[in-house]
């Protein structure tokens, strides 16, 4: 049962479009003693209630008229970092938001000043804060907003300053572009060079919550093809259908029993066997009935998505019109479909052709047909007929934010960007509506983005077409393969295609690292392996291709963009133009079909990406993060994440010993 | 660009299959299994197959021995399989209890390695060891030191059954359930004091102040210790803390009395770092410490069984702007040596005492079944100059044998020139800050008092004072204007000043 409720709910919430959930400001009895008549109140009450500032126990006083610490401030972006993790994931590729203090290799992270120690309050959300900045915009982000050694912690943090640093979640392409978007969002105002106050940053930090409640941060990256055709959120998934009395009857106990059960994953064989018996005699609610018969874990799926269309049926037999009790049914209806689709790759066409049947007997158009229409919409994707979805999102796009972002994603992936800019312009800015108004505003800069592909696509080839031009160069690495750690420097001769790799590596089998020593030869196709134990040398061949993601490196960008619709994204700060890049596995997946590979054949590849880090004054790539992950038809899951740092261009020379070559013995 | 690509593939990664878990529990001698792959693939003295496999049936048939059953070794065993194999042959064939076989073999392949620091633990073992790193002990807690034969408490710790009930500093402990404790070492009193937590236990005591003596009923609880303690001397702006263990807690206690410290009148214009007797710790804790006196820095160099060298570096952390001594003795072992070293290297302190322990190894402890647990040795560490510690310990700077003299040195290399000792409440002061002494620091003898000799020579920088025993003070009195002893309530206070 688990294993399905936890598909189910994820296909029903995740893939929404989550809605402003504002925490209703009248509490009760305010967290500080001093607020009662300050402006910002109602922010500084939400921002608590949000977890965004401390209060309670030894902390009576907020003190929002006094200037805010760049200490302070820090502290709040790692609070508002935790609460946007997931939506930035795509872009920091770092998921445990405790964990990556610790570091992902050998090396433990630190901040580059002198004056934040350890062991004080403020140092380890300082720190998170750095690492994400470094994810994001490069090596030592931070010191770009506070240069020097020092980052003087106790001084007050200006509304510049603080502007900088939160263009990690304005994703503003441009470094002196974050004051804008931080006015124009209404999250900062006055003088740039000012200082912030606390009560103003509550005010900022409450927007920005609610900001990041909204789909706006990258909303038509679909990184891990999971987003796409996007549903609607559904907040109650177990409800009764009906209403009841205080005194319900013995059968309308049973069924509020049943529910309650399954609500709290506590149902067994006999729920369902009760509400069989519920299902044939005279109970009323049969919508309900048949909504959670589609519930249970021990009958085939098939029998489950019959329960589900025949909830749907008992729903029209009522005739009464209750949408969001369709959308319910509906959002039922395809979830099953989905956890169908490895059995039954002509579920969707199947389901759809179901679901087409109600579409007659409601007024076109209207909340009822809408309800149906987000489903029909993302069965027709689903099952390749793409026009048809389109002219069905277009449909009541105005109306629905869901419909009309996917209609916008799905015209960008047909490059029918010109469509999707004048869907979005006829959509008219709406002071009522401000949730609408936000979400255009991030897809239009996002569809901008998107008219730019080709010019990052050639700044990025520009930038690996000069690594590749350098005669000579040293890589910095640390990696994890499969649980495996390496930590490594490579020196690489590009000329003679010979490199020398030396550190060490630590398996997960094992509780110590080994030594790590050896040269590659691409001219002959041949790598030197030194084996510590033995002190020998032995030598593979490199004509085989192990992995995937060896396969898409020998691809040039134009390639990627083209055969395998990568996506990218450019970010600038301080010195560096950060270039991000998405592959879809589905793309992936097909293109490698044919592919004959060592692990096997490819059957997914879940995450596909790439972070470049490019010195802007020398348009040299001076970092690369990447993280992929592959799954093979044996099984076998392939998680590659790892780091370099490339430098010393044109000043390494490297030569592979006579006594490596001549003593090597080959192994395969 | 090429990446690590081949490299999975040449090393045959992938081939060390992990053997699954549901397997590993169904055969008897997993648990032996578990620890000989461990110890074989890990240890940092490579140890050879034979040897463990011939340590683990030496062992066990060591042990049938006692129980009359003669189980003879082949030296032709020497794999795991043959391990296993006649492990379970004995076990059949005399209906050995398992679970004991595993603990013999295991021992056994422990003792081979000639290292007292990989041991096997029990759940009760572990949590036992893990106890006493963060200083937690199961007690009623107070304190006890020997004086004249009598066991007197020498403090009682707050926050436990002790200090709620009517036990007072300087009771002395005559019995416990009806035992008398009079003549007892303080190792067999300790014997009769401890137990379970939760368990009662009936406390007779002298009290000398109304010399009463009372039947006090104690309940033995578990006991959190402070890591750290600490105090100021009297004038001088010169600190004293003593870290108990590298606990988790140690690097915060460390720091908050340091903070203590700071707000004082005058600034702190030196330290002593007591790690005297304190065995070590967490590896982490002691990079914390460090990183309380020092900005950044290399704290230690690891090797291990493969020839990796690893740095542990110190980061974020902040200067020390006084003089530190650290006082070390015999007792002082692993975490402590790593600290003092590596603070030594880096000329932020002086180590004062005798010569440490010398455990210069690392070791992690790895979960085995049933809440059992292996500590094994995986890295020998080096200061950061390189010194070895493992097997030589750190000779300090200034060595000084006798407990009070070490911390009189201290004082004086940090430029203290007036000496106030005073013995009260059964501790012996030293400028304001108590040092619980085993041996007084003075005694009254037919002539007058007398002073131990140690300390009085580290007084006046005079070896020919000698360093054993106790001498004579009014010579010196007389002598030497340096000098001022009073009496009062029959307890001495000593000045000493130099020039």
């Amino acid at each position: 049962m688990q294993n399905i409720i936890r598909n189910v709910t994820c296909g029903l919430v995740v893939c929404g479009l989550l809605l402003p959930t504002l925490a209703n400001a009248q509490a009760a009895e305010l967290p500080y003693t001093d607020i009662g008549k300050h402006w910002a109140k109602q922010a500084i009450v939400r921002s608590v209630e949000a977890g965004l500032f401390a209060a309670g126990g030894k902390v009576q006083k907020f003190y929002p008229e006094r200037e805010m610490t760049r200490a302070e401030f820090l502290t709040l972006l790692d609070r508002l970092f935790f609460e946007a993790q997931g939506q930035l994931y795509p872009l920091t590729f770092l998921s445990e938001h405790d964990e990556y203090v610790r570091g992902e290799g050998f090396d433990q992270p630190y901040l580059p000043y002198t004056d934040v120690d350890r062991l004080t309050w403020m140092y380890g959300s300082i720190l998170r804060t750095s690492i994400v900045l470094e994810r994001m915009y490069g090596p030592k982000a931070l010191q770009q907003v506070f240069p020097g050694a020092e980052l003087n912690p106790q001084l007050p943090i200006t509304r510049g300053e603080a502007a900088r640093l939160l263009q990690m979640f304005t994703l503003a392409g441009e470094d002196k572009l974050s004051w804008e978007s931080a006015v124009h969002r209404g999250w900062l105002t006055g003088e740039k060079t000012a200082r912030l106050k606390r009560g103003e940053a509550a005010v900022m930090a409450d927007k920005l919550y609610q900001f990041l409640q909204e789909d706006v941060i990258l909303p038509l990256l679909d990184y891990d093809g999971t987003k796409f055709p996007t549903v609607p959120q559904i907040r109650e998934m177990f409800p009764l259908f009906a209403t009841y009395t205080a005194n319900p009857s013995k059968e309308e106990q049973a069924y509020i029993d049943i529910v309650e059960a399954i609500r709290n994953n506590e149902d067994d064989e006999k729920t369902f066997d009760d509400l069989k018996s519920l299902a044939n005699g005279s109970f009323p609610n049969q919508i309900g009935v048949h909504y959670y018969l589609s519930w249970n874990p021990s009958t085939e799926l098939t029998e489950n998505l019959d329960e589900a269309f025949a909830a749907i049926d008992a729903y029209f037999a009522d005739k009464i019109v209750l949408p969001d009790t369709l959308r319910l049914l509906a959002a039922n209806v395809y979830d099953i479909a989905l956890q169908l689709e490895s059995d039954d790759p002509a579920v969707y066409e199947k389901t759809l052709a179901r679901m087409l049947s109600y579409e007659k007997k409601m007024k076109p158009a209207s909340e009822e047909w809408q309800s149906l229409a987000f489903y029909l919409g993302a069965l027709e994707v689903k099952s390749g007929q793409l026009e048809q979805a389109l002219a069905r999102y277009r449909t009541f796009s105005d109306k629905k934010p869901v419909a009309l972002l996917n209609a916008i994603y799905y015209l960008v992936e047909e490059n029918r960007l010109q469509e999707a800019k004048e869907l979005l312009s006829a959509l008219a800015p709406s002071k009522q509506n401000q949730q609408i108004t936000l979400l255009r505003d991030a897809w239009m800069q996002e569809v901008a983005t998107l008219q730019n592909q080709s010019t990052v696509i050639n700044d990025l080839s520009y930038t690996l077409r000069r690594m590749e031009n350098v005669s000579s160069l040293k890589v910095e690495g640390e990696s994890t393969l499969s649980g495996y750690l390496f930590k490594y420097t490579q020196e690489v001769d590009q000329r003679e295609r010979i490199s020398r790799t030396t550190g060490f590596y630590h398996s997960p089998n094992k509780l110590v690292p080994e030594k790590l020593e050896m040269y590659t030869d691409e001219r002959n196709k041949v790598q030197y392996l030194h084996e510590f134990d033995r002190n020998e040398w032995t030598k593979t061949g490199t004509e085989t291709i192990d992995f995937l993601h060896e396969w898409v490196e020998g691809k040039s960008v134009y390639e990627r963009a083209t055969k395998l619709h990568a996506r990218y994204y450019k970010q600038s700060f301080g010195s560096y133009d950060v270039i991000t890049e998405w592959i879809p596995g589905a793309v992936l997946r097909k293109q490698a079909k044919k592919l004959d590979l060592d692990h096997g054949s490819i059957k997914q590849v879940p995450v596909y990406m790439n972070k470049y880090y490019i010195d802007r004054e020398t348009d040299m790539l001076l970092q690369q993060v990447w993280r992929y992950e592959e799954i093979y038809d044996s099984q076998e899951y392939v998680a590659y994440t790892g780091k370099e740092t490339y430098g010393e261009w044109d000043r390494v020379k490297v030569r592979i010993p006579d006594e490596v070559v001549k003593g090597a013995t080959y192994t395969r | 660009m090429r990446r690590l690509r081949h490299i999975v593939l040449a090393l045959s990664l992938f081939a060390a299959a992990v053997p699954a878990q549901a397997a590993v529990e169904t055969k008897p001698f997993s648990e032996t299994t578990e620890v000989y792959r461990n110890v074989l693939e890990n240890h940092l003295s490579r140890p050879a197959e034979k040897q463990l496999v011939q340590g683990a049936l030496q062992q066990v048939s060591e042990q049938a021995a006692k129980m009359k059953l003669q189980l003879a070794v082949s030296p032709a065993d020497d794999t795991l399989p043959e391990l296993e194999q006649r492990l379970m042959e004995w076990q059949s064939r005399y209906q050995l209890d398992q679970k004991a076989m595993n603990r013999w073999a295991i021992n056994g392949m422990l003792g081979t390695l000639k290292d007292p620091h990989t041991a096997f633990f029990t759940k009760e073992e572990l949590q036992r060891f893990q106890a006493g790193v963060e200083n937690q002990f199961v007690g009623f807690g107070f304190r006890l030191r020997l004086q004249g034969g009598a066991l007197l408490i020498r403090e009682i710790i707050p926050q436990s059954p002790a200090s709620t009930s009517d036990l007072q500093k300087g009771d002395q402990i005559l019995a416990v359930d009806g035992l008398s404790l009079t003549g007892k070492s303080f190792e067999e009193a300790y014997a009769l004091l401890k137990g379970e937590e939760g368990s009662e236990a009936v406390l007779t005591i002298f009290r000398p102040a109304n010399k009463q003596e009372k039947k006090i009923k104690l309940k033995r609880a578990y006991l959190s210790i402070p890591e750290v303690e600490g105090s100021l001397f009297t004038s001088n702006g010169i600190g004293y803390i003593s870290l108990e263990t590298f606990g988790s807690e140690a690097a915060y206690q460390l720091r908050d009395k340091l903070t203590e410290f700071s707000q004082a009148e005058q600034p702190l214009k030196g330290l002593i770092l007591d790690l005297r007797d304190n065995g070590g710790g967490y590896l982490t804790a002691a990079r914390d410490v460090a990183s309380l006196f020092l900005e950044e820095g290399l704290l230690m160099v690891t090797t291990n069984r493969n020839g990796v060298e690893l740095e542990t570096w110190v980061r974020n952390g902040r200067e020390a702007t006084y003089p530190i001594r650290i006082l070390v003795n015999e007792g002082t072992a692993s975490a402590s040596e790593l600290l003092s070293g590596a603070m030594r290297d880096h000329g932020i302190a002086k180590l004062i005492g005798t010569k440490t322990y010398g455990k210069g190894s690392a070791q992690q402890i790895i979960p085995l079944m049933d809440g059992d647990a292996l500590k094994i040795t995986l890295h020998e560490y080096f200061t950061p100059k390189r010194t070895v510690v493992n097997h030589v310990g750190l000779t300090p700077d200034v060595v000084v044998e006798d407990y009070l003299a070490q911390v009189v040195e201290a004082l004086r290399s940090l430029g203290v020139k007036s000496f106030e000792l005073r013995e009260g409440n059964g501790d012996t002061y030293v400028n304001g800050v108590a040092f619980p002494v085993v041996e007084p620091l003075f005694k009254r003898e037919q002539g007058g008092i007398a002073i131990r000799a140690a300390v009085l020579a580290q007084l006046l920088q005079d070896k020919k004072v000698g360093d054993k025993g106790y001498v004579p003070l009014p010579p010196y009195l007389q002598r030497m204007k340096q000098f001022n002893l009073k009496q009062a309530n029959g307890e001495f206070l000593l000045r000493f000043q130099t020039s």
